[in-house]
């Protein structure tokens, strides 16, 4: 028995008394984040306030108010009768590891196209790049590659449909590249190839949108702190984020105001590109369960999409039933997803083209093989 | 010439009686139940063939979960039908097997191994591996479903195919078979000539 039960028995209490204040001090720190927030979307200085603390502070992480009142709650709006094309990218990798039979990786994207009100069958086109064996990626760098190839072939494919109806390009997580890791210094390509995918979309007047399911952020609580101090914390707030926030603000199906974002990565993607988001509460009364959608500038000022986006999101979470998540992003996820099946054949197809070229198949690490032995005890 | 059909799943598991299949075809291109299927074993081996006794549409959580939703749209449901790997499972009962030309009605000599492709007859497999009639011995003991059931929709599809070929008395002496085969059972026969009688196997050449 490889666990001590005896040894955790007493941390598994004390876990339970300290997430309990922790509870307690969360729920102190909401209700001051909430009275703080509904107190300075009624100051008329606030934009001002904002930019002066920003000034000293370029490069902090925080939200940015827009045009509307920060506590703004839009309705659910109904979603019109027309068709809306609806374009889903999520992506899959295999990583390389040096302790299979041959190392190798692989990065698998899948776009699925749904026209809402069409009564047509979706349509699902997935694309798989087996990677160049002597520029391994490490496994976060593989991960970057992998955003940037479901952006590219989002924008790919987003060019070649007909842009005769109204069309959103939604993918899993954030829209942001996030560069700052040691792996994406010199990957400028990369970056470039990830902006000409937004600046495609956006140049066909196609939303990309990037959902982001039980949001761990805290760029609002940032900018209440940045307000109320001067400055924002430079550590993340420990035990609050924005979900907590606006799960007091919104109720069911209700969307927050839209706000920017101040970060240096968004200053670099220019005016238009520049990411802003808004929360949902996709939750049922008494159970409030907070998204955010992230969108680029440029749409978000377009008055009716981000209404349009709302009314899109909160119908295809609703397929779901009781665990509500956008259906179409399932569909992708479940479409670009490689099995442990399909990267055992794979390896298999690898490994006969080795022995048809003359070469040795070799073995996987002695260290595999003897966790192979155990299997999945 | 008859067109060959495309492989409809790959085997998952086998005993000398029966096999599992997991199909890979849309679920509007399974087998029917009671159809004949064939599944060539390569390297001089026979090839066996099946009738299906059971078709079953694996559990999925996921569309369990948009079952549950309501006013779910024509899209979302055409998805799953058409786009989704909803795994079918289908068991079929192994009723002979062929050695070159000649027609075995005997239980295979051992079972075909995992992931062995698995075919749809052709009308003239069908009517040349059910020419005589010693298969059905081995369908009536099918005990997972109904013999009558099972009995009726596969003389039903095994007389159009023989139809099809001219052969217009085969449905008539495929039930006297079958009378025979209960003639100690005179309640089994009973049921099993209601199915078939509901079946309406007698078709005529149009």
């Amino acid at each position: 028995m490889p666990v001590n039960y005896e040894q955790l028995r007493t941390q598994l209490k004390n876990a339970g008394q300290t997430l309990r204040l922790r509870h307690d001090a969360f729920n102190r720190a909401a209700n001051q984040y909430e009275t703080e927030l509904r107190a300075e979307a009624e100051n008329a200085d606030l934009r001002e306030r904002i930019n002066a603390a920003l000034a000293e502070k370029p490069e902090t992480r925080c939200a940015l108010p827009r045009e509307e009142a920060i506590d703004t709650s839009h309705p659910l709006p109904p979603l019109p009768p027309v068709q809306i094309r609806l374009l889903a990218c999520d992506g899959s990798q295999i990583s390389p590891s040096r302790h299979d039979e041959i190392s190798f990786g692989l990065i698998n994207t899948a776009v699925v196209e749904l026209i809402i009100h069409s009564g047509q069958t979706p349509r699902i086109i997935t694309r798989t790049k087996l990677l160049p064996f002597d520029d391994l990626p490490s496994e976060n760098l593989l991960g970057v590659q992998r955003d940037a190839a479901e952006k590219r072939f989002l924008a790919e494919i987003a060019a070649q449909t007909a842009h005769d109806i109204t069309t959103f390009a939604l993918t899993d997580g954030p829209l942001e590249l996030f560069t700052d890791t040691p792996e994406m210094q010199g990957q400028d390509l990369l970056k470039a190839e990830y902006l000409e995918a937004l600046m495609e979309l956006a140049a066909h007047k196609i939303p990309a949108a990037g959902y982001i399911d039980r949001p761990r952020s805290d760029p609002v609580l940032r900018m209440l702190d940045l307000l109320r101090t001067g400055s924002a914390k430079e550590d993340k707030n420990p035990g609050a984020d924005d979900s907590m926030l606006f799960s007091r603000l919104l109720a069911p199906g209700e969307r927050s105001a839209v706000f920017g974002m101040n970060s240096r990565l968004n200053r670099d993607l220019g005016k238009d590109l520049r990411l802003c988001f808004f929360y949902m509460n996709i939750g049922r009364p008494g159970h409030p369960y907070i998204s955010r959608v992230e969108l680029p500038a440029w749409a978000a000022e377009e008055s009716f999409i981000p209404d349009l986006l709302h009314a899109v999101l909160m119908e295809q979470c609703r397929v779901l039933g009781g665990h509500p998540y956008p259906f179409i992003l399932h569909r992708a996820h479940e479409s670009a997803v490689v099995t442990f099946a399909e990267k055992e054949e794979i390896k298999t197809r690898l490994l006969r083209e080795m022995t048809t070229n003359g070469l040795t198949p070799p073995e996987k690490s002695n260290k595999q093989i003897a966790k192979d032995l155990i299997g999945d005890r | 010439m008859e067109t060959k059909h495309s492989c409809i799943g790959r085997m998952l598991s086998a005993n000398s009686r029966e096999c599992v299949v997991s199909a890979l075809t849309p679920q509007n291109e399974i087998p029917a139940f009671g159809s004949m299927l064939r599944i060539p074993m390569g390297n001089g081996q026979p090839e066996i063939y099946g009738v299906v006794t059971d078709i079953t549409l694996e559990e999925d959580g996921f569309l369990r979960q948009i079952a549950s939703s309501s006013g779910i749209s024509e899209e979302v449901i055409r998805d799953a039908q058409e786009n989704r790997n909803v795994p079918i499972v289908i068991r079929v009962a192994f009723i002979g097997y062929m050695e070159g030309d000649r027609v075995l009605h005997l239980l295979p000599p051992r079972p075909p191994v995992t992931l062995t492709e698995i075919y749809p007859c052709t009308v003239r497999e069908i009517c040349e591996f059910t020419r005589k009639f010693g298969y059905l011995r081995l369908l009536v003991n099918v005990t997972q479903q109904p013999a009558g059931e099972l009995l009726a929709v596969h003389l039903r599809e095994t007389a159009k195919a023989h139809v099809q070929l001219g052969e217009n008395d085969w449905a008539e002496r495929a039930v006297a078979e079958v009378m025979d085969l209960y003639t100690d059972n005179p309640s089994a026969l009973i049921a099993v000539l209601g199915a078939i009688g509901d079946a309406d196997i007698f078709v005529n050449e149009e």
